[in-house]
């Protein structure tokens, strides 16, 4: 008895409520709706895979909300400690897809390695793009320290031997959440790109990378951020890729932008805290507004929507939904239906495309001599067949667009724009389109 | 590395086309830095077509249809097409809910027991004689009880059963008092005397000895 309770004690913080915002993830997911993003790194030499999978192994003691796999419970999904082994997998040339628990003994990320390229894959309820960042930050870090290179977390990065800390695992959505705020405003539904989907699985990749301090000059010339002028740009090129020669009575561009909560309101989880900004601007009437006006309007807009007041508002709206007695008393399987409605709603219907930018990453002087390359992707799904996933690092900006169907009108127009305005832009794509 | 001169950008590919416009494109140099890896044949696969559950859904349809005009036109006095359709059904559970779904013991368990009741309530509603109260139900909650218990013992998960197993046995218990203060089980009551006794012994068992796993349980899935 006494070491069954002696058990019971020593597994009692190995589980972990979902945060706020990740309940509405796995009711929603499905193989057309993965809800994944990924980071990829180009190395200056091919991976070992033995060592990636005990870099893997050793990182997983400093993150334990990593460590965890997904459970039904009876009113929530919850993570539980997961101690079935790691595994790591060769990437094939579609793996921007749906994890596969079972394949993966469980974890919610995926750790990917070909040639010279490490991918790893996180499932959104896990964590957001910032703490999928560090995770991957810090596995490159002990990948290179396993295979025995010279390298230190130099401040950058949580160090090697470092512990994890409570504040890292919690959700910052309860902590930081405020009754005060502004009200919420009405969305409208809009404009869906429509277009033909591939006959086979997956989806197209095109990686563009541009100069850095091009995009800036660009951006400082609106007067605007990189991300405000980039989401302007987008929103403008499915406009002209999709819109301006077509009879369509919804003309309304919604790019949604995500921004991370740590920087307004401070803490280190690794787990979601992301608020969106949400940059409409209707074409119905278009009047050769330039990529330059709609980048101040987009910069106003992102401006205001993150405006602490707004963001406690629907922060402090979304906890009092997760606290009311009465979603707390519906079982999983009515709340499963509840929030896949909801979703269906006010989900990703509400947008045209998603346009995530990380900003600009650095690795510690150690490592950076290492990594070529960085990517970051986000799945299409099919309400929202074209995501874009943006990071900085080094001079150049790695800009990915992934889509779901074939025409690559959109990426063509974006790319162009950038060249005409005399950016030296270098292209990858995986060819999803074309026959193998 | 190539050009494509009408982008005006250079591709990083293998390929002598541009992925943006489809043009060819011109040698530049060797270098790549291999982001993507390409699709290669039988690689990918066709987007699924549903087929063998389209093909199941149409014998269904079709072994129903066929049922009800037998029924009809054969044996016009006697329905029992009902139980066709209801054992049909009762496959689509088996199969969607029990075989194919990683839903938890629990609730196998427990639909199992709730549609199979169903057809055994609907079955005796088809026939004359009166046995489902004091002989099938009673059974099949002493086998299920049983079985349960057998599982607790054996498996090395049973700290995840007990809640389940528990709410499990009290129901069918309840089922078995119903019956018995109600005066539903006809002049034979000894079956239900035995599941009832045997039900709330299981339950009292698991509530006993399973007292900190369903304490453990309860936090994390009830999230109390």
């Amino acid at each position: 008895m006494a070491s069954e309770k002696r058990s019971l004690s020593k597994r009692k913080n190995t589980w972990y409520p979902l945060d706020n915002a990740a309940k509405i993830y796995p009711p929603t997911a499905s193989d057309k709706r993965a809800h994944v993003f990924c980071f990829s790194a180009i190395l200056t030499e091919e991976v070992d895979p033995y060592s990636l999978r005990e870099a893997v192994v050793i990182l997983l003691e400093k993150y334990p909300t990593f460590k965890t796999k997904l459970m039904r419970g009876k009113f929530w999904y919850y993570l539980e400690n997961n101690d079935l082994p790691f595994k790591v997998f060769k990437e094939d040339a579609y793996y921007l897809k749906s994890i596969d628990h079972q394949q993966n003994n469980g974890y919610l990320f995926e750790v990917l390695y070909i040639r010279n390229k490490i991918t790893v894959k996180f499932f959104h309820a896990l964590t957001d793009g910032t703490g999928g960042f560090n995770f991957f930050k810090s596995l490159i870090l002990t990948y290179f320290s396993v295979i025995g290179k010279d390298v230190d977390a130099e401040g950058l990065l949580k160090p090697i031997d470092a512990p994890s800390t409570a504040s890292e695992g919690e959700d910052s959505f309860l902590t930081y959440h405020n009754v005060t705020g502004d009200k919420t405003e009405k969305i409208s539904k809009p404009y869906h790109i429509r277009a033909k989907p591939f006959d086979y699985d997956g989806c197209g990749m095109i990686t563009a990378k541009v100069p850095i301090s091009g995009v800036k000059e660009l951006a400082n010339a609106a007067n605007v951020t990189i991300t405000a002028y980039l989401s302007a740009l987008y929103s403008y090129c499915v406009y002209k890729a999709f819109l301006a020669d077509r009879p369509e009575k919804n003309k309304l561009v919604t790019v949604l932008i995500p921004c991370n909560l740590r920087k307004k309101y401070g803490g280190e989880t690794q787990r979601n805290f992301t608020m969106f900004a949400r940059f409409s601007h209707d074409y119905t009437v278009y009047d050769n507004t330039t990529v330059e006006q709609l980048a101040a309007e987009c910069q106003n807009k992102m401006n205001d929507d993150l405006r602490v007041e707004k963001l406690d508002k629907i922060i402090d709206d979304n906890v009092k939904l997760e606290r009311n007695f009465f979603i707390k008393i519906a079982p999983l399987i009515l709340k499963d239906v509840i929030m896949r409605t909801a979703y269906a709603k006010v989900g990703e219907v509400l947008q045209t495309v998603n346009f995530s930018n990380l900003g600009l990453v650095k690795f510690p002087e150690s490592v950076s001599p290492f990594v070529k390359e960085i990517t970051f992707s986000i799945t299409p799904t099919f309400s929202c067949n074209h995501q874009t996933g943006v990071i900085g690092y080094g001079d150049y900006l790695y800009v990915t667009f992934a889509r779901g169907y074939v025409e690559t009108e959109l990426e063509k127009t974006f790319i162009r724009f950038l060249t005409a305005k005399g950016l030296k832009i270098e292209v990858s794509s995986n060819f999803w389109e074309s026959q193998p | 590395m190539k050009k494509c001169r009408y982008c005006n950008v250079e591709v990083d590919s293998d390929k002598n086309f541009c992925p943006i416009c489809f043009n060819r494109t011109d040698n530049l140099d060797d270098r790549s830095t291999g982001l993507y890896t390409l699709r290669k044949h039988n690689e990918t696969k066709i987007k699924s077509s549903w087929f063998l559950t389209k093909l199941f859904f149409f014998l269904t349809i079709c072994t129903l249809t066929a049922s009800v005009m037998v029924n009809v036109l054969v044996t016009p006095k006697s329905m029992w097409s009902p139980l066709v359709v209801f054992g049909e059904l009762y496959i689509w559970v088996l199969i969607a809910h029990t075989i194919m779904s990683k839903r938890s013991l629990f609730e196998k368990v427990f639909l199992q027991v709730v549609v199979i009741l169903l057809i055994l309530i609907f079955a005796e509603k088809l026939s004359i004689s009166d046995w489902l109260i004091p002989y099938v139900y009673p059974s099949m909650s002493l086998a299920v009880v049983t079985t349960l218990s057998l599982i607790l013992i054996i498996s090395s998960k049973r700290g995840e059963y007990f809640i389940g197993f528990t709410v499990i046995a009290f129901l069918l218990s309840i089922g078995s008092l119903v019956f018995i203060l109600f005066s539903l089980t006809g002049e034979f009551k000894l079956l239900n005397y035995i599941s009832l006794a045997v039900g709330f012994s299981a339950v009292f068992g698991y509530v006993l000895f399973g007292f900190d796993s369903i304490k453990y349980e309860l936090g994390k899935k009830w999230h109390l």
